[in-house]
């Protein structure tokens, strides 16, 4: 872990053990700008990107205790939330909350195959990193859209006007490739 | 991975599910394919380290991203240490995982089923011009007309198994049905097969018998 991810982690801790306030205020300065930064670049507009960022943090001070370091970092558990919350509120659902107890957030690690080869989620993101900048660019460019952009396949279909199969075909190489680096670079680590 | 029980494709190294996977991760997905695949990683394990690197990349960019504060934090904060604890989910049944419980509302046994074709029972959850979700109760050891998609299908299996050209899939395993698939779906003896189908545009069946069941009850809409 690095040592941010350890301090939240804490923080964390004294929020589900003490209900600390002063921890929580600490996690809200640092995420909630920058979730609500990210959802706005994701075509959000300021008051929905504010919206699901509050009821990420209204789940993050009630669950809290459902948080386990060992199997996530804070960052991406709160990231989940928030994308879950996101795709809800698209759909003008407004009745429920995310429960994070209802989606794969909190798996036993012994359901993890090869949980003990498991490489360190910074690794893992460097191995993604390094493998996304050595696709072919025709591919690159597209996983960008997908992935860093949140598109779906006809969205992108729209904005290059490239035909919607190719645009499948070309981001399914793409992730296909990904995963076998992911897992090629999880076998090495772990030897 | 020894365990993987994925179908064996001609060209295997490209998996459909993977970009699926991926676009889950980001929230790229409608809300009843990812409700969806949220179901397939609590069933079944194998995608799972995938789905949490690439969540972890997905939630670096949120790190990365120049921090842009919410309005007024301070009477936030307070909202937030005033609320209420929100109420617990509603326990997952035997048939349905918690994301899919929410997305259809109640559990199988409680649902107003429509016969759709001899042995096969539909339930639809939402339907546009998109496409339409639906869950589909079929009869055990049974065939189900050939039939092709305009856009593709995604299939999640909840109870028994059902095999195609494409393999056997049983519970917690995802089918992908691309346009050009022509198949002919078969359910495994001695169970009913349960599952949950979100497809992309409507699908005709295909084949004499197919054009005309799809006369009456594919097209019908």
């Amino acid at each position: 872990m690095t040592p941010l991810a350890c301090e939240h982690a804490a923080l964390m801790a004294s929020v589900a053990e003490r209900r600390d306030r002063g921890a929580f205020a600490t996690l809200f300065d640092y995420y909630s700008p920058r979730l609500n930064a990210y959802l706005q670049r994701l075509g959000a507009d300021r008051t929905t990107a504010e919206e699901i960022t509050q009821e990420a943090m209204v789940t993050l001070w009630h669950k809290a205790d459902l948080f386990d370091s060992a199997k996530s970092s804070l960052g991406t558990w709160l990231y989940r939330v928030a994308r879950n919350r996101r795709i809800d509120i698209a759909r003008r659902d407004r009745v429920d909350y995310v429960d994070p107890s209802e989606y794969a957030l909190d798996i036993p690690d012994d359901q993890i195959p090869d949980a003990d080869g498991m490489i360190d989620a910074q690794t893992r993101e460097d191995v993604l990193r390094a493998a996304m900048a050595d696709l072919p660019e025709e591919q690159r460019a597209l996983v960008r859209l997908a992935f860093f952009d949140s598109l779906s396949h006809s969205e992108i279909a729209a904005r290059t006007g490239l035909p919607l199969g190719t645009v499948k075909s070309r981001i399914r190489l793409a992730f296909s490739r990904l995963r076998r680096v992911l897992e090629a670079g999880g076998v090495d680590d772990a030897a | 991975m020894s365990s993987m029980h994925q179908p064996a494709h001609p060209q295997d190294t490209i998996k459909p599910l993977d970009a699926l996977l991926a676009s889950y991760c980001v929230g790229a997905l409608d809300r009843a394919t990812h409700a969806l695949v949220a179901s397939h990683l609590l069933l079944n394990p194998q995608n799972r380290r995938f789905v949490a690197a690439l969540e972890d990349l997905a939630a670096g960019e949120v790190a990365r991203a120049a921090p842009s504060p919410l309005s007024g934090r301070d009477a936030r904060l307070a909202a937030i240490f005033a609320s209420a604890s929100p109420a617990a989910a509603p326990a997952p049944s035997s048939i349905l995982p918690a994301p899919l419980l929410r997305l259809v509302g109640s559990d199988v046994s409680d649902l107003k089923w429509r016969k759709k074709l001899p042995g096969v029972r539909e339930y639809r959850i939402s339907e546009s011009e998109r496409g339409e979700a639906s869950l589909l109760w079929i009869g055990g050891g049974r065939r189900i007309p050939s039939h092709t998609h305009e856009g593709s299908e995604v299939t999640l299996v909840l109870q028994g198994a059902f095999s195609d050209v494409t393999g056997r899939y049983g519970r917690g395993d995802i089918a992908i049905a691309e346009a050009d698939l022509d198949h002919r779906p078969i359910t495994g003896e001695g169970e009913d097969c349960i599952c949950f189908a979100v497809t992309d545009a409507p699908l005709h069946l295909t084949g004499p018998v197919g054009r005309i069941l799809d006369r009456f009850f594919g097209r019908a809409h």
